[in-house]
C-alpha cells in the first residue's frame, strides 16, 4: 500500500512529535535516577541495598522486557509485509510478555512490603518505588495502549492510523527497554556490588 | 523544518516516515537483540561468580566499572537496533533533540551527584556519641 506524499509528511511530524514526548519523558527519569543515586545510602536503620535485591530475578525482568522489544519489532516487520494476523500475533506476544513483566514487579513490590522493606521505611526504598513504580507504570500504560491498537487493528485492518499507531507504541516500548537496562545496572547490580 | 525523509513514497511506510532506515530488516533486531542479552548476562555472570566465591575473585570498583561500561554498549546498541536512530539515512533532527536530552541528563545526574556528594557529611545518619565526643573535642572541647 503506498501512501500521497503529504500523509507521510503530515505522519513524520507525528513520529517527530512523540520521539519529542519521549525525551522529555528521559528527563523525568534522569531526575528519578539523580534522586535514587543520592538518596542510596539514606537506609534509616532500614535495610540496604544489597541486602533486599536479587539478581536473577532482575535478570529474569530484563530478559522478559528484551523479547517483548524484539517482538514489538517483529510485529512492525509483519505491518511492512502486510499481514495483520502477524501484527496481532507478535503484539499478542509482546502483551503477554509485558503483562509479565508487570506481574513479577508487583510480586517483587509486595514481597519487599512484606519483608519490612516497603516504600514508607527510608528516603533509600520511598526513592526505589518511585523510581521503578514509575516505569512499571509507564510499562502498565504501554499494555493499555497495546491492548486498543489490537482491537483496532481486528476492527480495521493496517489502516494508515493503525500503521501510525503502531510505528509510535514501537518507539515507546524500546525507550522503556532502554530505560530498564539503566534500572537493571544502576538499581540492581550496583545496589548489589556497593 | 524539514522533518519528511523520503519525498518519494516507498512501498516502505515506516521508511517514509522516518520511523526506521531503508533496508531496516529482521536481521537489526536480531543482531540488537543478541548483542543485548550478551551485554546484560555479562555483568551478571561476573557478579554471580563474585558473590559465590565469597566475594575475593573481582574488586568492587572492576565489577562497577563492567556494569557502566555494558550499559553503556547496550544502551548504543538499542539505539542503534531498535530505535533506529544512527546509520545512513537516520532523521538528523531526532538524532539532535536525542543528543540535547542525553546532554540534560548528563548534566541534572552528574550534576546532583556532585552537589550532594560534596555535601554528604549533611546526608549522613546522625553521629554516635563517641564520635560526637571525638568532634567536640577536636572543635575545642567542651
Amino acid at each position: 500500500m503506498t501512501y500521497k506524499p503529504e500523509e507521510l509528511a503530515a505522519d513524520s511530524k507525528s513520529v517527530f512529535g512523540f520521539f519529542t514526548y519521549l525525551m522529555t519523558d528521559l528527563v523525568l527519569f534522569a531526575a528519578l535516577f539523580a534522586t535514587y543515586a543520592v538518596l542510596h545510602s539514606g537506609v534509616f536503620g532500614g535495610p540496604e541495598s544489597e541486602q533486599i535485591f536479587n539478581a536473577p530475578f532482575a535478570l529474569l525482568e530484563t530478559v522478559i522486557l528484551l523479547a517483548s522489544s524484539f517482538s514489538c519489532g517483529m510485529s512492525l516487520l509483519a505491518a511492512r509485509r502486510g499481514s495483520s494476523r502477524g501484527v496481532l500475533t507478535s503484539l499478542a506476544l509482546t502483551f503477554i510478555l509485558g503483562g509479565t513483566f508487570v506481574v513479577l514487579e508487583l510480586s517483587e513490590f509486595a514481597r519487599l512490603a512484606a519483608n519490612g522493606a516497603g516504600p514508607g521505611v527510608s528516603a533509600f526504598l520511598s526513592s526505589y518505588f518511585t523510581l521503578v513504580g514509575t516505569h512499571g507504570l509507564h510499562v502498565a500504560i504501554g499494555l493499555v495502549w497495546m491492548a486498543a491498537l489490537c482491537v483496532s487493528i481486528y476492527a480495521r485492518g493496517l489502516t494508515r492510523g493503525n500503521m501510525r499507531k503502531l510505528a509510535l507504541l514501537s518507539l515507546f516500548w524500546h525507550f522503556l527497554d532502554i530505560i530498564w537496562i539503566f534500572i537493571f545496572t544502576i538499581v540492581y547490580l550496583a545496589g548489589i556490588i556497593l | 523544518m524539514n522533518t519528511f525523509p523520503n519525498p518519494t513514497p516507498t512501498n516502505d511506510y515506516f521508511a517514509d516516515i522516518g520511523f526506521w532506515l531503508k533496508g531496516t530488516g529482521v536481521h537489526h533486531y536480531v543482531i540488537g537483540l543478541i548483542l543485548a542479552l550478551v551485554l546484560t548476562i555479562i555483568p551478571f555472570a561476573l557478579l554471580e561468580i563474585h558473590l559465590t566465591s565469597k566475594h575475593e575473585t573481582f574488586t568492587h570498583p572492576f565489577l562497577m566499572l563492567v556494569a557502566v561500561v555494558c550499559a553503556l554498549l547496550q544502551f548504543l546498541v538499542q539505539v542503534a537496533f531498535f530505535l533506529h536512530l544512527v546509520g545512513r539515512g537516520a532523521p538528523r533532527e531526532r538524532l539532535a533533540i536525542f543528543s540535547g536530552a542525553c546532554l540534560v541528563v548528563a548534566i541534572l545526574v552528574g550534576g546532583s551527584l556532585w552537589i550532594m556528594t560534596d555535601l554528604s557529611a549533611r546526608m549522613t545518619a546522625p553521629p554516635s556519641d563517641s564520635q560526637m565526643e571525638f568532634y567536640m573535642q577536636d572543635q575545642g572541647g567542651f
